[in-house]
Protein backbone atom coordinates (compact mmCIF):
# COMPACT_ATOMS: atom_id res chain seq x y z
CA UNK A 1 0.00 0.00 0.00
CA UNK A 2 1.54 3.46 -0.84
CA UNK A 3 2.44 6.04 2.20
CA UNK A 4 0.29 8.61 0.52
CA UNK A 5 -2.75 6.83 0.65
CA UNK A 6 -2.73 7.39 4.11
CA UNK A 7 -5.55 8.53 6.09
CA UNK A 8 -9.52 8.87 5.02
CA UNK A 9 -10.07 9.01 1.48
CA UNK A 10 -12.77 11.41 0.30
CA UNK A 11 -14.15 9.30 -2.81
CA UNK A 12 -14.94 5.75 -2.13
CA UNK A 13 -14.14 5.25 -5.33
CA UNK A 14 -10.69 5.58 -5.49
CA UNK A 15 -9.53 3.04 -2.95
CA UNK A 16 -12.08 0.97 -4.91
CA UNK A 17 -9.97 1.04 -7.56
CA UNK A 18 -6.91 0.42 -5.60
CA UNK A 19 -8.25 -3.11 -5.09
CA UNK A 20 -8.56 -3.84 -9.22
CA UNK A 21 -9.83 -1.82 -11.69
CA UNK A 22 -13.73 -2.15 -11.99
CA UNK A 23 -14.33 -5.71 -10.35
CA UNK A 24 -17.54 -6.79 -11.14
CA UNK A 25 -20.05 -5.09 -13.27
CA UNK A 26 -22.34 -3.45 -10.08
CA UNK A 27 -20.84 -1.79 -7.61
CA UNK A 28 -23.56 -1.26 -5.26
CA UNK A 29 -22.69 -5.05 -4.52
CA UNK A 30 -19.09 -4.38 -3.95
CA UNK A 31 -17.64 -3.53 -0.36
CA UNK A 32 -17.47 0.51 -0.12
CA UNK A 33 -14.08 0.90 1.43
CA UNK A 34 -14.51 4.09 3.61
CA UNK A 35 -10.95 5.01 5.04
CA UNK A 36 -7.56 3.03 4.32
CA UNK A 37 -8.07 1.55 7.21
CA UNK A 38 -11.27 -0.01 6.01
CA UNK A 39 -8.92 -1.27 3.00
CA UNK A 40 -6.15 -3.01 4.34
CA UNK A 41 -8.43 -4.95 6.55
CA UNK A 42 -9.48 -6.83 3.80
CA UNK A 43 -5.96 -8.34 3.62
CA UNK A 44 -6.83 -9.55 7.27
CA UNK A 45 -8.06 -12.73 7.48
CA UNK A 46 -11.21 -13.55 8.70
CA UNK A 47 -15.06 -15.20 8.31
CA UNK A 48 -17.17 -11.94 7.90
CA UNK A 49 -14.71 -10.40 4.78
CA UNK A 50 -15.92 -11.43 1.61
CA UNK A 51 -16.07 -9.44 -1.38
CA UNK A 52 -18.68 -10.46 -4.07
CA UNK A 53 -18.28 -10.32 -7.15
CA UNK A 54 -18.31 -11.77 -10.98
CA UNK A 55 -15.87 -14.37 -11.14
CA UNK A 56 -15.49 -13.97 -14.99
CA UNK A 57 -15.04 -9.89 -14.16
CA UNK A 58 -12.40 -11.22 -11.54
CA UNK A 59 -10.49 -13.03 -14.04
CA UNK A 60 -10.43 -10.16 -16.31
CA UNK A 61 -9.29 -8.17 -13.64
CA UNK A 62 -6.13 -10.95 -13.33
CA UNK A 63 -5.63 -11.11 -17.24
CA UNK A 64 -5.60 -7.12 -17.77
CA UNK A 65 -2.70 -6.71 -14.89
CA UNK A 66 -0.72 -9.59 -16.31
CA UNK A 67 -0.33 -9.41 -19.51
CA UNK A 68 3.08 -11.20 -20.73
CA UNK A 69 4.89 -10.01 -23.98
CA UNK A 70 6.70 -12.12 -26.26
CA UNK A 71 10.08 -11.03 -27.14
CA UNK A 72 9.65 -10.86 -30.59
CA UNK A 73 11.11 -7.87 -32.21
CA UNK A 74 10.78 -7.57 -36.29
CA UNK A 75 12.49 -4.65 -37.18
CA UNK A 76 13.09 -1.32 -35.57
CA UNK A 77 9.84 -1.01 -33.99
CA UNK A 78 11.54 -3.14 -31.61
CA UNK A 79 14.27 -0.91 -30.47
CA UNK A 80 11.06 1.35 -29.59
CA UNK A 81 9.62 -2.18 -27.71
CA UNK A 82 12.86 -2.52 -25.62
CA UNK A 83 13.08 1.23 -24.64
CA UNK A 84 9.27 1.06 -23.68
CA UNK A 85 10.44 -2.21 -21.63
CA UNK A 86 13.00 -0.68 -20.30
CA UNK A 87 13.39 1.97 -16.67
CA UNK A 88 12.58 4.96 -18.13
CA UNK A 89 9.16 3.87 -19.70
CA UNK A 90 8.60 0.70 -17.00
CA UNK A 91 5.85 -1.62 -18.88
CA UNK A 92 5.87 -3.30 -15.72
CA UNK A 93 3.67 -0.95 -13.86
CA UNK A 94 1.10 -2.00 -15.99
CA UNK A 95 1.88 -5.68 -15.31
CA UNK A 96 3.24 -6.56 -18.88
CA UNK A 97 6.54 -6.44 -18.13
CA UNK A 98 7.22 -9.80 -18.27
CA UNK A 99 8.78 -10.64 -21.52
CA UNK A 100 9.09 -14.18 -22.50
CA UNK A 101 11.02 -16.07 -24.52
CA UNK A 102 8.62 -18.64 -25.79
CA UNK A 103 4.89 -18.46 -26.91
CA UNK A 104 3.44 -21.12 -24.74
CA UNK A 105 4.02 -18.83 -21.66
CA UNK A 106 2.82 -15.50 -23.19
CA UNK A 107 -0.47 -13.88 -23.74
CA UNK A 108 0.32 -10.84 -26.06
CA UNK A 109 2.36 -10.57 -29.42
CA UNK A 110 3.58 -7.27 -30.39
CA UNK A 111 4.18 -7.26 -33.61
CA UNK A 112 6.76 -4.79 -33.88
CA UNK A 113 7.97 -4.42 -37.43
CA UNK A 114 7.66 -5.07 -41.26
CA UNK A 115 6.38 -8.68 -41.75
CA UNK A 116 8.38 -10.07 -44.87
CA UNK A 117 6.49 -12.96 -46.38
CA UNK A 118 9.45 -15.15 -44.86
CA UNK A 119 8.31 -14.22 -41.46
CA UNK A 120 4.87 -14.24 -42.01
CA UNK A 121 4.93 -18.02 -41.60
CA UNK A 122 6.72 -18.05 -38.62
CA UNK A 123 4.23 -14.67 -37.41
CA UNK A 124 1.32 -17.33 -37.82
CA UNK A 125 2.69 -20.54 -36.28
CA UNK A 126 4.00 -18.52 -33.55
CA UNK A 127 0.65 -17.32 -32.76
CA UNK A 128 -0.71 -20.49 -33.11
CA UNK A 129 1.50 -21.49 -30.52
CA UNK A 130 0.30 -18.91 -28.23
CA UNK A 131 -2.50 -20.45 -25.32
CA UNK A 132 -6.06 -18.78 -25.10
CA UNK A 133 -6.73 -15.97 -23.94
CA UNK A 134 -4.14 -14.22 -26.28
CA UNK A 135 -4.01 -10.99 -27.85
CA UNK A 136 -2.28 -8.93 -30.58
CA UNK A 137 -0.95 -5.59 -30.89
CA UNK A 138 -0.03 -4.47 -34.47
CA UNK A 139 2.99 -1.97 -33.57
CA UNK A 140 4.00 0.67 -36.18
CA UNK A 141 3.22 1.49 -39.95
CA UNK A 142 4.53 -1.95 -41.52
CA UNK A 143 2.83 -4.09 -39.26
CA UNK A 144 -0.14 -2.18 -39.88
CA UNK A 145 -0.67 -1.35 -43.33
CA UNK A 146 2.76 -2.21 -45.04
CA UNK A 147 4.23 1.01 -44.32
CA UNK A 148 6.82 2.52 -46.85
CA UNK A 149 6.56 -0.51 -49.03
CA UNK A 150 2.43 -0.38 -49.06
CA UNK A 151 2.54 -0.08 -52.69
CA UNK A 152 6.25 -1.95 -54.34
CA UNK A 153 7.21 -3.73 -51.69
CA UNK A 154 7.80 -7.08 -53.29
CA UNK A 155 8.33 -8.88 -49.77
CA UNK A 156 6.12 -7.18 -47.28
CA UNK A 157 2.73 -8.49 -45.87
CA UNK A 158 0.61 -5.42 -46.41
CA UNK A 159 -1.13 -5.73 -42.99
CA UNK A 160 -0.33 -8.37 -40.11
CA UNK A 161 -3.79 -8.57 -39.80
CA UNK A 162 -4.06 -10.21 -43.50
CA UNK A 163 -2.17 -13.48 -41.19
CA UNK A 164 -3.49 -12.84 -37.66
CA UNK A 165 -6.61 -10.98 -35.58
CA UNK A 166 -5.07 -7.86 -34.43
CA UNK A 167 -6.47 -6.24 -31.61
CA UNK A 168 -5.21 -3.04 -31.14
CA UNK A 169 -3.21 -0.92 -34.10
CA UNK A 170 -0.37 1.33 -32.76
CA UNK A 171 0.62 3.76 -35.46
CA UNK A 172 3.78 5.38 -36.30
CA UNK A 173 7.13 5.20 -37.94
CA UNK A 174 7.89 4.00 -35.22
CA UNK A 175 5.42 4.58 -32.61
CA UNK A 176 7.33 6.24 -29.42
CA UNK A 177 6.89 4.35 -26.25
CA UNK A 178 4.31 6.53 -25.00
CA UNK A 179 2.21 5.25 -28.02
CA UNK A 180 2.87 1.65 -27.19
CA UNK A 181 1.74 2.16 -23.91
CA UNK A 182 -1.15 3.79 -24.65
CA UNK A 183 -1.88 0.50 -26.77
CA UNK A 184 -1.38 -1.53 -24.37
CA UNK A 185 -4.05 0.35 -22.27
CA UNK A 186 -6.13 0.50 -24.60
CA UNK A 187 -5.75 -3.11 -24.75
CA UNK A 188 -6.64 -3.57 -21.21
CA UNK A 189 -9.63 -1.49 -21.51
CA UNK A 190 -10.70 -4.03 -24.21
CA UNK A 191 -9.91 -7.04 -21.97
CA UNK A 192 -11.80 -5.05 -19.13
CA UNK A 193 -14.96 -4.91 -21.38
CA UNK A 194 -14.75 -1.21 -21.74
CA UNK A 195 -15.66 -0.11 -25.60
CA UNK A 196 -13.05 1.94 -27.30
CA UNK A 197 -13.50 5.58 -27.84
CA UNK A 198 -11.28 7.69 -29.74
CA UNK A 199 -11.84 11.40 -28.41
CA UNK A 200 -10.50 13.70 -30.67
CA UNK A 201 -8.27 16.58 -28.81
CA UNK A 202 -9.37 20.49 -29.23
CA UNK A 203 -6.49 21.44 -30.57
CA UNK A 204 -6.56 19.07 -33.94
CA UNK A 205 -9.92 20.83 -34.59
CA UNK A 206 -8.18 23.81 -34.14
CA UNK A 207 -5.89 22.50 -36.24
CA UNK A 208 -7.89 21.31 -39.23
CA UNK A 209 -9.63 24.19 -39.69
CA UNK A 210 -6.72 26.32 -39.78
CA UNK A 211 -5.62 23.67 -43.20
CA UNK A 212 -6.29 26.06 -46.33
CA UNK A 213 -8.39 24.63 -48.81
CA UNK B 1 48.09 7.36 -57.56
CA UNK B 2 45.98 9.37 -59.41
CA UNK B 3 42.61 7.92 -61.43
CA UNK B 4 44.41 8.76 -64.43
CA UNK B 5 47.31 6.54 -63.89
CA UNK B 6 45.16 3.47 -62.51
CA UNK B 7 43.53 4.08 -66.18
CA UNK B 8 46.60 4.28 -68.09
CA UNK B 9 48.10 0.91 -66.38
CA UNK B 10 44.89 -1.18 -67.12
CA UNK B 11 44.57 0.54 -71.02
CA UNK B 12 48.41 -0.61 -71.09
CA UNK B 13 48.20 -4.49 -69.75
CA UNK B 14 44.48 -5.13 -71.46
CA UNK B 15 44.49 -2.93 -74.47
CA UNK B 16 41.11 -2.62 -76.28
CA UNK B 17 39.27 -5.07 -73.57
CA UNK B 18 38.69 -1.95 -71.15
CA UNK B 19 35.78 0.05 -73.06
CA UNK B 20 35.44 3.13 -71.60
CA UNK B 21 35.46 5.20 -68.31
CA UNK B 22 33.80 8.02 -67.11
CA UNK B 23 37.02 10.43 -67.64
CA UNK B 24 35.72 10.20 -71.43
CA UNK B 25 32.25 9.93 -71.02
CA UNK B 26 31.47 12.77 -67.87
CA UNK B 27 34.97 14.53 -68.12
CA UNK B 28 36.02 13.41 -64.79
CA UNK B 29 39.38 13.34 -65.01
CA UNK B 30 40.58 13.60 -61.55
CA UNK B 31 38.27 12.82 -59.68
CA UNK B 32 37.44 9.00 -57.37
CA UNK B 33 35.89 7.53 -57.94
CA UNK B 34 36.75 6.66 -61.55
CA UNK B 35 34.02 4.02 -63.24
CA UNK B 36 35.97 2.06 -66.23
CA UNK B 37 33.89 -0.52 -68.25
CA UNK B 38 35.42 -3.68 -68.96
CA UNK B 39 34.57 -6.47 -71.08
CA UNK B 40 33.06 -9.38 -69.39
CA UNK B 41 35.61 -12.13 -70.41
CA UNK B 42 38.61 -9.72 -68.83
CA UNK B 43 36.57 -9.16 -65.73
CA UNK B 44 38.74 -11.51 -63.32
CA UNK B 45 41.65 -11.05 -65.01
CA UNK B 46 40.90 -6.66 -64.41
CA UNK B 47 40.03 -7.23 -60.61
CA UNK B 48 43.23 -9.84 -60.26
CA UNK B 49 45.82 -6.81 -61.49
CA UNK B 50 43.86 -4.20 -59.87
CA UNK B 51 44.49 -6.06 -56.56
CA UNK B 52 47.65 -6.81 -57.16
CA UNK B 53 49.58 -4.17 -59.14
CA UNK B 54 47.46 -1.04 -58.51
CA UNK B 55 46.76 -1.62 -54.48
CA UNK B 56 43.03 -1.75 -54.51
CA UNK B 57 42.89 -4.74 -51.58
CA UNK B 58 39.26 -4.10 -50.61
CA UNK B 59 36.00 -4.69 -52.23
CA UNK B 60 33.60 -2.25 -51.14
CA UNK B 61 30.42 -3.43 -53.03
CA UNK B 62 29.12 -5.36 -56.02
CA UNK B 63 26.05 -4.02 -57.58
CA UNK B 64 23.80 -4.64 -60.51
CA UNK B 65 22.30 -2.54 -62.97
CA UNK B 66 18.93 -2.83 -65.29
CA UNK B 67 19.57 -0.73 -68.34
CA UNK B 68 15.85 -1.68 -69.13
CA UNK B 69 14.39 1.74 -70.30
CA UNK B 70 17.52 3.45 -71.53
CA UNK B 71 17.88 4.79 -74.44
CA UNK B 72 20.77 4.32 -77.26
CA UNK B 73 23.07 7.35 -75.51
CA UNK B 74 22.13 5.66 -72.30
CA UNK B 75 21.14 8.93 -70.98
CA UNK B 76 17.19 7.83 -70.50
CA UNK B 77 16.55 6.34 -67.07
CA UNK B 78 12.36 6.74 -66.55
CA UNK B 79 10.75 3.55 -66.89
CA UNK B 80 7.05 2.37 -66.29
CA UNK B 81 7.35 -0.37 -63.54
CA UNK B 82 4.86 -2.85 -62.90
CA UNK B 83 2.00 -1.72 -60.76
CA UNK B 84 -1.37 -2.70 -59.49
CA UNK B 85 -4.81 -2.77 -60.76
CA UNK B 86 -7.78 -1.60 -59.32
CA UNK B 87 -8.76 -5.43 -58.49
CA UNK B 88 -5.36 -5.70 -56.80
CA UNK B 89 -4.11 -7.98 -59.66
CA UNK B 90 -0.34 -6.71 -61.40
CA UNK B 91 -0.05 -5.33 -64.52
CA UNK B 92 1.12 -7.75 -66.94
CA UNK B 93 4.76 -6.03 -68.40
CA UNK B 94 6.22 -7.18 -71.31
CA UNK B 95 9.78 -9.03 -71.04
CA UNK B 96 12.76 -6.58 -70.81
CA UNK B 97 15.32 -6.17 -73.91
CA UNK B 98 18.17 -3.72 -72.23
CA UNK B 99 21.35 -5.23 -70.97
CA UNK B 100 22.49 -6.19 -67.13
CA UNK B 101 25.48 -4.99 -65.51
CA UNK B 102 27.68 -5.46 -62.48
CA UNK B 103 29.78 -2.82 -60.88
CA UNK B 104 32.45 -3.82 -58.28
CA UNK B 105 33.11 -0.63 -55.99
CA UNK B 106 37.33 -1.19 -55.14
CA UNK B 107 39.18 1.14 -52.68
CA UNK B 108 42.40 0.88 -51.69
CA UNK B 109 44.03 1.42 -48.36
CA UNK B 110 47.10 1.99 -49.94
CA UNK B 111 46.55 5.30 -51.57
CA UNK B 112 42.80 6.34 -50.32
CA UNK B 113 41.71 5.45 -54.96
CA UNK B 114 38.62 4.06 -55.18
CA UNK B 115 37.02 2.80 -58.57
CA UNK B 116 33.87 1.21 -60.16
CA UNK B 117 34.37 -1.86 -62.17
CA UNK B 118 31.30 -2.58 -64.93
CA UNK B 119 30.76 -5.21 -66.88
CA UNK B 120 27.81 -5.65 -68.90
CA UNK B 121 26.33 -8.42 -70.04
CA UNK B 122 23.23 -9.44 -72.89
CA UNK B 123 19.89 -10.01 -70.34
CA UNK B 124 18.96 -13.05 -72.69
CA UNK B 125 22.87 -14.33 -71.18
CA UNK B 126 23.55 -12.99 -67.76
CA UNK B 127 26.61 -14.71 -67.31
CA UNK B 128 29.40 -12.76 -65.33
CA UNK B 129 32.77 -14.54 -63.51
CA UNK B 130 33.20 -14.53 -60.35
CA UNK B 131 35.93 -12.77 -58.57
CA UNK B 132 35.39 -14.92 -55.20
CA UNK B 133 38.93 -15.88 -56.05
CA UNK B 134 40.23 -12.61 -55.56
CA UNK B 135 38.43 -11.10 -52.90
CA UNK B 136 36.42 -13.72 -50.42
CA UNK B 137 34.03 -11.36 -49.78
CA UNK B 138 32.73 -11.36 -52.96
CA UNK B 139 30.77 -14.79 -52.97
CA UNK B 140 27.84 -13.65 -50.36
CA UNK B 141 27.86 -9.96 -52.26
CA UNK B 142 27.55 -11.74 -55.58
CA UNK B 143 24.36 -14.20 -54.00
CA UNK B 144 22.81 -11.14 -53.48
CA UNK B 145 23.41 -9.69 -56.93
CA UNK B 146 22.09 -13.42 -58.44
CA UNK B 147 19.04 -12.85 -55.84
CA UNK B 148 17.82 -9.45 -56.89
CA UNK B 149 19.45 -9.55 -60.97
CA UNK B 150 19.63 -12.94 -61.80
CA UNK B 151 23.06 -12.33 -63.14
CA UNK B 152 24.84 -15.71 -62.99
CA UNK B 153 28.18 -15.87 -61.39
CA UNK B 154 30.18 -18.40 -62.84
CA UNK B 155 32.67 -20.14 -61.07
CA UNK B 156 30.88 -19.54 -57.74
CA UNK B 157 31.02 -21.90 -55.23
CA UNK B 158 27.78 -21.79 -54.13
CA UNK B 159 25.21 -19.61 -56.04
CA UNK B 160 21.84 -19.62 -54.39
CA UNK B 161 19.15 -16.81 -53.04
CA UNK B 162 20.83 -15.43 -49.84
CA UNK B 163 17.98 -12.85 -48.96
CA UNK B 164 14.71 -14.18 -50.57
CA UNK B 165 13.56 -17.93 -49.67
CA UNK B 166 14.90 -20.10 -52.10
CA UNK B 167 11.99 -20.65 -54.38
CA UNK B 168 10.92 -17.08 -54.37
CA UNK B 169 10.31 -16.55 -58.41
CA UNK B 170 11.75 -14.07 -60.53
CA UNK B 171 14.51 -11.53 -59.61
CA UNK B 172 12.93 -8.33 -57.68
CA UNK B 173 14.75 -5.42 -58.70
CA UNK B 174 15.01 -6.01 -62.65
CA UNK B 175 12.72 -3.44 -63.93
CA UNK B 176 10.37 -6.05 -65.86
CA UNK B 177 9.95 -7.64 -62.69
CA UNK B 178 5.49 -8.79 -61.80
CA UNK B 179 4.80 -7.69 -58.11
CA UNK B 180 3.45 -11.14 -56.79
CA UNK B 181 0.43 -10.88 -54.54
CA UNK B 182 0.88 -14.06 -52.92
CA UNK B 183 3.61 -15.95 -51.54
CA UNK B 184 2.51 -19.71 -51.16
CA UNK B 185 -0.42 -19.37 -48.28
CA UNK B 186 0.87 -15.77 -47.03
CA UNK B 187 -0.93 -13.10 -48.82
CA UNK B 188 1.15 -10.01 -49.83
CA UNK B 189 -2.05 -7.59 -50.66
CA UNK B 190 -5.63 -8.53 -49.77
CA UNK B 191 -8.15 -7.19 -47.10
CA UNK B 192 -8.06 -8.37 -43.36
CA UNK B 193 -9.00 -11.22 -41.32
CA UNK B 194 -12.62 -10.89 -39.73
CA UNK B 195 -12.34 -8.49 -36.98
CA UNK B 196 -12.63 -10.62 -33.62
CA UNK B 197 -15.35 -9.82 -31.83
CA UNK B 198 -16.15 -11.80 -28.27
CA UNK B 199 -18.66 -10.66 -25.93
CA UNK B 200 -16.49 -8.56 -23.81
CA UNK B 201 -16.35 -6.35 -26.82
CA UNK B 202 -19.75 -6.44 -27.75
CA UNK B 203 -20.74 -5.39 -23.95
CA UNK B 204 -21.39 -1.77 -23.28
CA UNK B 205 -19.71 -0.08 -21.07
CA UNK B 206 -21.79 0.72 -17.65
CA UNK B 207 -21.63 4.59 -16.80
Amino acid sequence: MAAETRGPRRNPEEAFNAVGDHIGGDREQLLSFGTDEDLASVVQPGSDLVILAQVQSLFRWAQLSSIWPMTFGLACCAIEMMSAAGTRYDLDRFGAGAMRATPRQSDLMIVSGTVTAKMATRVKRLYDQMPDPKWVIAMGSCAIGGGPYFKHGYHVVKGVDMMIPVDVYVPGCPPRPEVLLEGLMRLQDKIRGKKGRLVRPKWIDDYITRIPD
Amino acid sequence: MTPAEVEAGLREVFGDRILSSSAVEEGRDTAWPRRIDVAVDALEEVCRYLRDSQGFDRLLCVSGIDYEGYDESGKGKHIEISRYEEDGSPTPTKPGSGDLAVVYHLHSRAHGGEVAIAARVRRTEPKVPSVGQVWPTALWAERETYDMYGIEFEGHPDLRRILLPEDWEGFPLRKDYAMPSRYHDVPLEGAPLAVRTSPREVREEKE
